[in-house]
């Protein structure tokens, strides 16, 4: 493993740009203009995927106990233009991470995507993401691909894999009107799952632009992205519910005001017996500030209620079930900032539920040692007391050592 | 990988880059005359269909000259742009990337108004969330933030039209700037503009006869100048005098950008909807009306 290290360190050396130097600059100097002008023949495209290499380390400290992580991931994508049937898209990634010893492959097709187009319909067919809501990662509207899975070795948003979808949307004039169906959504289990009946996904979404901004409402039936653990059959089920939901962004100044509110029937909950459908009101509230013109400060406030707690529930995580209450709110303070001429970048972010059941803090930095290759690494702490889903995690640290080329 | 230069892009107009204008100039006539370049890059946007190459290097000077001191990295955009509103003062812009390949199709779309009351607007699509997505840097007026442009050493600041209420003029001196006559101009923002720009202030070239800023020279709070434009390879095209190539120095990091203008229509028949927010998810349909647009450029 520290061979591993050492390669990435060796790796980042080499490839990283000379120390900058003062220069005097006085008077007219004028640049080669014809220099740009002629044509860079290392610029046109070569035949096959674009690829890009990722290299990980990670280090994960939980009760004195170390977990060390490493792994290379080569990311592959291209597009072709298939004159009247559109264009298609495909992005996918092969890995191999290696943890306590144990080394394992994986392949993974992100994206494979057949788009077109004709009057004002537009459409697509294949494995992508679909966005909805204005807040990313609250889960309010933002439900619709499977959960992301990220950790240690995580290789990073851009790499999430999407899911297999049939979507349209209609222009009409400044409004858009969109709808999907999935034929196979995904759902994370912590045990094993029961096999449901028909699981097939759709939604409807209609978007309207309004004065320094735009709102959206939303109509769907939608998989949850977990299973719900039955305490009687301690098996996993994830069935279909219906939501309806608003979603809004308004700018003010440098600041970006959003929401998404969302009313969901027939999502199950588990009692000390069985599942049962209930009703939830899902909330959140989003603002994003440019403090200065390098930095940016994200917030978001998340809550949840459900409308009825006639006897106990619970939620089930990877340490066993926790009493489940009928109100869940949390709120996340980010804030980003840049600087070397953009070439650095810092992010911070802090997030606590309101009852203090649990709180994470997580740090990453981002530097461009040139076009071609960047170097990140990130802290994550976790505090979760034992009420929490997160409890077996509590007092965990990660620290992770990322570096990416693009060929 | 587009992500990363996603977060790159924010609030970027190529076709309003094409036609910076450092906003300042002389009491009677600084303003005026700035009011005349500022219009001339009104009219270099308004239905216009450009191929562009930014290049990037970091440089050094032999023999008096500046040179790459690595290979540039380059990259290669298409955009189209028109004037709209009252007077035709504000502009619609779209931005899409050629090559390199592992960037092609990614796309800004900006709506950039001429008063200061009002905002302008950024949209570019995340591929890694699959939605379009307002930048909320790009909302305030007038206070474009300095992010790199396509990685390049251009930023969003430097790239502004219209907004000449947010700075005060004074023409300093006319001198003689590479074999031609030039105002030189003295642009300081107002207080409110100065917060939100890493120019205290700016001391502009412009050609007396054709109204094309030739060089700018920007200053930070301390009074050091952090970055020097100059244009070079001015043309008249299509009756518009056109500055082909603009190279932006960092006099702090000693890296420079290019942008060449390899190509420049005027009076193509913009179709309104491909400056829509649907252009940068609906890629047929993109495609569909800029092989329209290059058909009307050949």
């Amino acid at each position: 493993m520290s061979r591993l290290f050492l390669f990435c360190c060796i790796y980042c050396f080499c490839f990283s740009g000379g120390v900058l130097f003062a220069e005097e600059f006085d008077g007219d100097l004028m640049f080669d203009d014809l220099h740009f002008f002629e044509e860079m023949s290392s610029q046109k495209k070569a035949n096959g995927p674009d690829v890009s290499m990722k290299i990980n380390f990670g280090l994960s400290k939980l009760y004195h106990r170390k977990t060390e992580t490493a792994g290379i991931h080569i990311n592959l994508s291209d597009r072709y233009d298939l004159k009247d049937f559109g264009f298609l898209d495909w992005s996918g990634n092969i890995e191999v991470n290696r943890t306590k010893g144990v080394s394992i492959e994986k392949s993974t097709l992100n994206k494979l995507l057949l788009q077109n187009s004709a009057g004002n319909l537009s459409w697509q067919v294949g494995k992508f993401r679909i966005g909805w809501g204005e807040i990313e990662g609250g889960q309010v509207l933002d439900v619709i691909n499977s959960a992301p899975v990220s950790g240690v070795t995580g290789a990073g948003s851009d790499d999430l894999p999407g899911q297999f979808f049939l979507s349209a949307e209609m222009f009409s004039n400044t409004n858009t009107f969109s709808g999907f169906i999935g034929l196979n959504p995904d759902s994370s289990h912590v045990k094993s799952s029961q096999v449901s009946g028909n699981n097939t996904e759709y939604g409807f979404r209609a978007t309207q632009p309004i004065n320094r901004g735009q709102y959206s409402l939303y109509l769907a039936r939608l998989t949850p992205q977990f299973g719900v653990v039955d305490r009687a059959t301690l098996t996993s089920a994830a069935r279909p519910y219906r939501t309806v939901g608003l979603s809004a962004h308004r700018a003010a100044g440098a600041a970006l005001l959003e929401v998404d509110l969302a009313y969901k029937t027939d999502l199950l909950r588990a009692s000390n017996s069985e599942l049962t459908p209930h009703d939830r009101f899902d909330l959140a509230l989003g603002l994003e500030y440019a403090v200065s013109n390098l930095t940016q400060l994200n917030t978001s406030f998340t809550a949840k209620r459900w409308l009825n707690q006639e006897t106990s529930y619970f939620d089930t995580g990877i340490g066993g079930p926790v009493a489940a209450s009928q109100t869940n709110a949390s709120y996340l303070i980010g804030l980003t900032s840049s600087g070397f001429d953009g070439k650095l970048s810092l992010s911070g972010y802090f997030g606590k539920e309101t009852d203090a059941s649990s709180q994470f803090m997580r740090f990453g930095a981002k530097y461009f040692l040139s076009d071609k290759l960047n170097i990140k690494t990130n802290y994550t702490r976790i505090n979760a007391s034992e009420s929490s889903m997160l409890s077996p995690r509590d007092g965990t640290q990660n620290w992770s050592i990322l570096t990416e080329f693009f060929f | 990988m587009k992500l990363i230069y996603l977060t790159k892009l924010l609030m970027f107009s190529v076709t309003n880059l094409i036609a910076w204008c450092p906003l300042v100039v002389f009491a009677q006539d600084a303003r005026e005359i700035m009011e005349k370049v500022d219009a001339g890059s009104r009219t270099q946007n308004d239905n216009a269909f450009s191929v562009i190459k930014i290049s990037t290097c970091k440089f050094g000077i032999v023999g008096g000259k500046l040179k790459c001191s690595h290979k540039p990295t380059v990259k290669t955009l298409e955009s189209a742009a028109i004037n709209f509103g009252s007077e035709k003062k504000d502009s619609k812009s779209i931005a899409i990337i050629l090559e390199p390949a592992s960037e092609r199709g990614i796309g800004m779309l900006s709506f950039v108004y001429d008063s200061s009351e009002k905002d302008n607007e950024t949209w570019l699509y995340l591929s890694a969330l699959g939605k379009v997505k307002r930048i909320v840097a790009s909302n305030s007026s007038g206070d474009s933030e300095p992010v790199s442009v396509f990685g390049s050493e251009f930023t969003t600041e430097d790239q502004e039209t219209g907004k000449l209420d947010d700075y005060t003029f004074k023409l300093l001196n006319t001198a003689d700037f590479q074999g031609r006559s030039a105002f030189v101009i003295e642009q300081t923002p107002t207080k409110e503009r100065l917060q939100k720009t890493r120019y205290a202030r700016s001391v502009v070239w412009v050609d007396t006869e054709r109204n094309v800023v030739l060089k700018s020279k920007m200053y930070d709070k301390r009074k050091a100048e952090i970055r020097r434009i100059v244009s070079g390879k001015v043309e008249k095209l299509n009756g518009v005098w056109v500055a082909r190539s603009i190279t932006i120095m960092n006099l702090v990091t000693n890296r420079l950008s290019n942008i060449a203008i390899k190509k420049k229509h005027f009076g193509i028949r913009i179709a309104p909807e491909l400056l829509s927010r649907r252009s940068l998810t609906d890629t047929a349909f993109r495609e569909r009306h800029l092989s329209i647009l290059r058909a009307q450029a050949r």
